[in-house]
Order: C-alpha cells, then sequence, then structure tokens
C-alpha cells in the first residue's frame, strides 16, 4: 500500500466521522466506512486492512454518541441503523479478506508458472497413461512444438522411433516403482524434434504426487553443446597425445640417427692419429684432439636432448626411495675428486616415488656442484625441509656461486655461464631438472647466499598423483 | 696359413666406416680370415648364391648383418636365407646400432647365433671379435653343400 492509498484511507475515514457525527443519528452514514475499510483491505499488508476495519467499527460506535441525539421514541431506529451499519462492515472485512487470499494464490501459482516456463530445463509432465500434460517453454522451443500440438499427446512424440517400441513398457514400469533417477544412465539419449530430427539429451525423471493421481515429471537438457564441446576437447587432447608422440620419435630418431655418423667421425680421427702418429704435425694431432672432443661434446648434447624431451614424461619405475641413499650412491658414481664432499645434513626423508626422475635431479644438482668446484676439497650438502604435501629439497655448494642476475636464466636451455672449453657442459642439465620438477607439481629455485656458493631449492611431491601415467 | 677351412666373413654393412672399423679390428687382433663385403642384403645374397663371374661362398662361413640398410634390410635378408634351402642354415649374427626389443625378437624368430648391438661390441669391438675368434675354433659349422 502506497502512502497516498494510505492518506486517502485516513481522510476517507475521517470525512466519513465528521459527516455522521454532524447528521442526525437516524441518519446511515456509517455504511460509507465501508468505503476505507474496502480500499485499506486491497493492500498487501493485510494488517494496515485490519486496523482499519477495527477503526472504523470503532467510530461507527462512537458516532453513536456524538452525533445529536433524537427523540426517545425513535432511538430504537437508530440504534438499529447502526447494528445493520456494524454488520455491513463486518461483511466487507470478511469478504475483502477472502478477495485478497484469493487473489494472492493466483499470483502465485502464476509465479510458479513462469518460473517452470522460464527454466533452463525443458519440462514435461506425463500421466499413468503417459498423455503430456504440462510442457514448459523451454521444452517447446527444445522440440519445435506448440503447447496444443502437445498436451494430451503421448510422451513418445517426443521419442525417436528407433527407442518408441519400448518405450510404454519402461514408463509402466517407473510408474510401478517410482523414484527419482537419471534416464537411460549410460545410455546416449536423443529427443525428437517436430521435423523429425533428433538432438542428444540429457533426462531426470521424478514422480510427482497431485491430488492423489500420480504424475512424472521429466527434465530434458539439451546437450548438444556440451558434446561439442567434449568433441573438441577429446581431439585437442588427442592431437596433443599425437604431437608428444611424435615430439618423442623425432628425438629417438635425431639423437640416434645423429649419433652414427659422429660415431664415424670419432672413429675415422682415431684413426688418422692412429696410422700416422709418426707423421703428423703437432698442430694436427691438436686439432685432431679437439675434433674428437667435440665430437665427444655433440654426443653428451644429443644424450640431453633426448632426456630433455623425455622429462616429466615418463616415470619409470615408482619404488620406495631412501633420498639419504640416494645422494650417497649419486656421490658414488660421480666424477668427484677424493677430498670433495658430498654430505646429507639432518634427517633425509624415505618415500614412494619414480625413483629415476627424482634421482636425475639430484644428480644433475650434485655434479652441477663438482663441476663448477672451486677447489677439490670443497662440498656440497643436501637437506630436506618437510613442508606438509611436499618435500623441499636445498642442495648448497661452496663453489664460487651464481650472480643474482643470472638466477632465472641458468634454467633455459643451453645456458652456459662458462665458455664450454672450461667447463663442458650441454647448458641443457638444470633445464632439464626445472622441467622434471614442474611436471611433478614442485618448484625450483636459487637461493641467493651471502659469501660464496650457491643454494638450489627444489620441492617434490610426498605421494604422487594417483592419475597420473606413464605416457612413453 | 689359410686354408679350406679357414671359417670366412661375409660383412653386410652399408656403412663404410662401421665396416672399415670391423676389419681394422680384425687386423689389430691379427685375425686373418677373409672378411668379404656386402653393402646391403641384395648384395649379401648374390654372394651368397654366386654370380657369373663368381662362384656360391663355401662353407665354412658365417654372416655379420646389420639391420638397417637400404634397398633389402638384415630382417628382409634373414627372410629370404631361411627360405631358401641352399642358404637357410646360414650362421647370422646380427650387428646392429638398433637395441629396439622388436628388432631383437624378429631376429631371433629368424634363427640368428646372436643378437650384438654395436654399443656393446666393446672399444673397437673387441668384445665381438673375441666372441667369434672363440665361436670358430669351438663350434662346428654346417658341411658345404657341395
Amino acid at each position: 500500500m502506497t502512502a497516498s492509498h494510505f492518506l486517502l484511507t485516513g481522510l476517507l475515514t475521517l470525512a466519513v466521522f465528521v459527516a455522521d457525527a454532524m447528521a442526525p443519528l437516524g441518519v446511515n452514514i456509517p455504511l460509507l466506512y465501508i468505503l476505507p475499510v474496502m480500499l485499506a483491505s486491497g493492500g498487501r499488508d493485510p494488517r494496515i486492512g485490519m486496523t482499519t476495519s477495527v477503526g472504523c467499527l470503532l467510530l461507527t460506535i462512537v458516532g453513536f454518541f456524538v452525533s445529536p441525539s433524537p427523540e426517545a421514541s425513535v432511538l430504537w431506529k437508530a440504534q438499529t441503523n447502526r447494528g445493520m451499519a456494524v454488520l455491513a462492515i463486518g461483511f466487507t472485512v470478511v469478504l475483502s479478506r477472502r478477495q485478497r487470499a484469493l487473489l494472492m494464490r493466483q499470483e502465485a501459482s502464476e509465479r510458479i508458472h513462469r518460473v517452470i516456463d522460464e527454466a533452463p530445463s525443458g519440462m514435461v509432465m506425463i500421466n499413468a497413461d503417459g498423455a503430456i500434460v504440462l510442457a514448459n517453454k523451454t521444452s517447446l522451443r527444445m522440440f519445435e512444438y506448440e503447447e496444443a500440438e502437445l498436451l494430451g499427446q503421448p510422451i513418445e512424440l517426443l521419442v525417436p522411433e528407433r527407442f518408441r517400441v519400448g518405450h510404454p513398457a519402461s514408463r509402466d514400469g517407473f510408474f510401478a516403482a517410482p523414484q527419482p533417477r537419471s534416464m537411460g544412465s549410460g545410455r546416449d539419449l536423443a529427443g525428437r524434434r517436430k521435423d523429425g530430427s533428433e538432438f542428444p539429451v540429457e533426462i531426470g525423471i521424478n514422480p510427482v504426487k497431485l491430488a492423489d493421481e500420480l504424475f512424472v515429471l521429466a527434465t530434458v537438457i539439451d546437450i548438444t553443446e556440451r558434446q561439442q564441446a567434449e568433441a573438441t576437447l577429446r581431439a585437442y587432447a588427442a592431437d596433443l597425445e599425437r604431437s608428444n608422440r611424435e615430439l618423442d620419435d623425432f628425438a629417438y630418431v635425431a639423437s640416434h640417427d645423429l649419433r652414427s655418423p659422429l660415431e664415424a667421425i670419432k672413429n675415422l680421427s682415431k684413426w688418422i692419429v692412429e696410422d700416422n702418429a709418426d707423421l703428423l704435425p703437432d698442430t694436427s694431432k691438436r686439432h685432431l684432439a679437439m675434433m674428437q672432443q667435440r665430437a665427444g661434446r655433440l654426443e653428451s648434447l644429443l644424450d640431453d636432448l633426448l632426456q630433455y624431451s623425455r622429462a616429466g614424461r615418463v616415470h619409470g619405475q615408482i619404488l620406495k626411495v631412501d633420498t639419504g641413499e640416494l645422494v650417497k650412491e649419486i656421490a658414488g658414481l660421480l666424477n668427484a675428486p677424493e677430498s670433495y664432499v658430498v654430505s646429507v645434513v639432518g634427517e633425509m626423508p624415505t618415500l614412494v616415488t619414480a625413483h629415476t626422475p627424482l634421482e636425475q635431479v639430484f644428480r644433475n644438482l650434485i655434479n652441477n656442484a663438482i663441476k663448477h668446484r672451486q677447489q677439490d676439497d670443497g662440498r656440497v650438502e643436501v637437506s630436506c625441509r618437510d613442508l606438509g604435501a611436499f618435500y623441499e629439497f636445498t642442495v648448497s655448494d661452496d663453489g664460487p656461486g651464481i650472480a643474482a642476475e643470472f638466477h632465472q636464466q641458468i634454467f633455459k636451455l643451453f645456458q652456459t655461464l662458462k665458455p664450454r672449453d672450461e667447463v663442458e657442459g650441454s647448458g641443457m642439465g638444470l633445464a632439464i631438472v626445472q622441467k622434471i620438477v614442474e611436471s611433478y607439481d614442485g618448484t625450483i629455485q636459487v637461493v641467493s647466499v651471502p659469501g660464496p656458493g650457491v643454494k638450489f631449492q627444489f620441492t617434490w611431491p610426498k605421494s604422487l598423483n594417483p592419475f597420473a601415467e606413464d605416457k612413453s | 696359413m689359410i686354408g679350406d677351412k679357414t671359417v670366412k666373413i661375409l660383412l653386410v654393412e652399408d656403412d663404410e666406416v662401421d665396416a672399415e672399423g670391423i676389419e681394422r679390428a680384425f687386423r689389430k687382433a691379427k685375425i686373418a680370415n677373409p672378411v668379404i663385403r656386402a653393402r646391403d642384403g641384395v648384395e649379401a645374397l648374390e654372394r651368397l648364391r654366386g654370380s657369373s663371374e663368381e662362384p656360391p661362398l663355401a662353407q665354412p662361413f658365417l654372416v655379420l648383418l646389420d639391420l638397417n640398410m637400404p634397398r633389402m634390410d638384415g630382417l628382409s635378408f634373414l627372410d629370404n636365407i631361411r627360405k631358401d634351402p641352399a642358404l637357410q642354415n646360414t650362421i647370422v649374427f646380427v650387428l646392429t646400432t638398433s637395441s629396439a626389443e622388436k628388432d631383437k625378437v624378429a631376429a631371433y624368430k629368424s634363427f640368428v647365433a646372436g643378437y650384438i648391438v654395436k654399443s656393446r661390441a666393446g672399444v673397437d669391438f673387441v668384445e665381438l671379435i673375441g666372441l667369434l675368434d672363440y665361436y670358430w675354433r669351438v663350434v662346428e659349422f654346417p658341411p658345404d653343400r657341395n
């Protein structure tokens, strides 16, 4: 009820009261209270209607006492008139309230209808005979029918021909044991449009009991777009798989086919030296030695390239790995001077994980430390910290360290900070390490330390993603 | 002294350098058995069956066979000799860079005497030479078909 309605009601009530007070008692002015009562009862707030009604009734009674009194002989007429007015107002109140309740019910049902019509899913309700009793607008749009064309028709009208035969039987089955469920789970369902074309659907069916009659409400979702999206996604996945496989094949072929001419170059240069050691001038011998060294470098580059292409995609065996032991084993296998110390500081965990990739990470980091050592009695330390779902391993050495501006660069392919003639390396070690660590959802970084040395920190998951597959 | 009973080696290898490497290795080990070279399966078959210029290769001999070769590869060559009644008893060692499972399976299905991966034949093929040297000293070769 708006403020103006409210004001109008008040003014009307007041006007009737003034008129009543001025008119002689026999004149039935109070009947006019019906007007404000109707006005107030039409509003949404039932309390205002009630207050107005009670107020008007009271005013009718008050009016009896303030109006000019008639002669005693006609007093009974005035009293009867008053009583009739009260009765009439009472009736008006009751009728208005009824009217209002009816109106609100209609509004509510209208609202529910709109909601059903505009629901994002198509809704179709059938009775026990399989006849359509309700079809919302969405379903009409989906199946391209008018409402009148569907109501009363068998639901099979919307089912593709090839599924129609068995449909009534399964429908009866559902009515016999109604349980909300999705239809034909696992099967590909289709809806049939008016023009006979089909579209993929997902259907949920629910029993609905209305006034003792059982109906079934089917919720229909058009999944054309979803299926297209899934198909696109599958195509992408297949593409990706193929290109991964091609890359793998390429890396394999490249490293094998490039290796054999390389092997030949190495052999030929060796044979030249073997056959002509006495004849060759020293410069030529030196050149041949350099040639062999370069061939060796290319060989390890090919090895690393193959490793890089496989990093993170080939898990190998999942084993129980004692990381402390692993570090010791690696230290034993690497080419370090006797006096160089590889040590484990504190507790090292044992975990079930992909052994080879983790070993590769440690081997590359420790090998880097040894390769770049400043003195033969240097040391590299490995430690571990528990970070909840991950372990954080730290490999720190006392070598020359890495200037902060190179901390990102070193993880790139083919990056070396020293000429290859000084320190042999393909520049792929850290790139391989990073690729492996990140493929296990870990991170790797260089931590700046004061003084000499460099500190690498990487995280490794305590348990492997159960969906991780060996993709090779 | 090379008599009639000296084991000959038919080296089927397309790579010039690899072939020379093996020949060098024999020389280095002072093994004087004749090495006959064929560049692919077709040439090897010709050599085994003989031609207008040359008679068929007489026993005892063994074949060192590469797998990846132009024209006729090693596995097809094996197929051919196993189907040929005159050649099916040939002793063949595969000598290849391939360590692929399927190559090994296929080779042994064609009854090779051994499958040797080049990278595991030792520096300068020393292990291979040792194996062959021992092999023909101990093993009886099939009698000559003539």
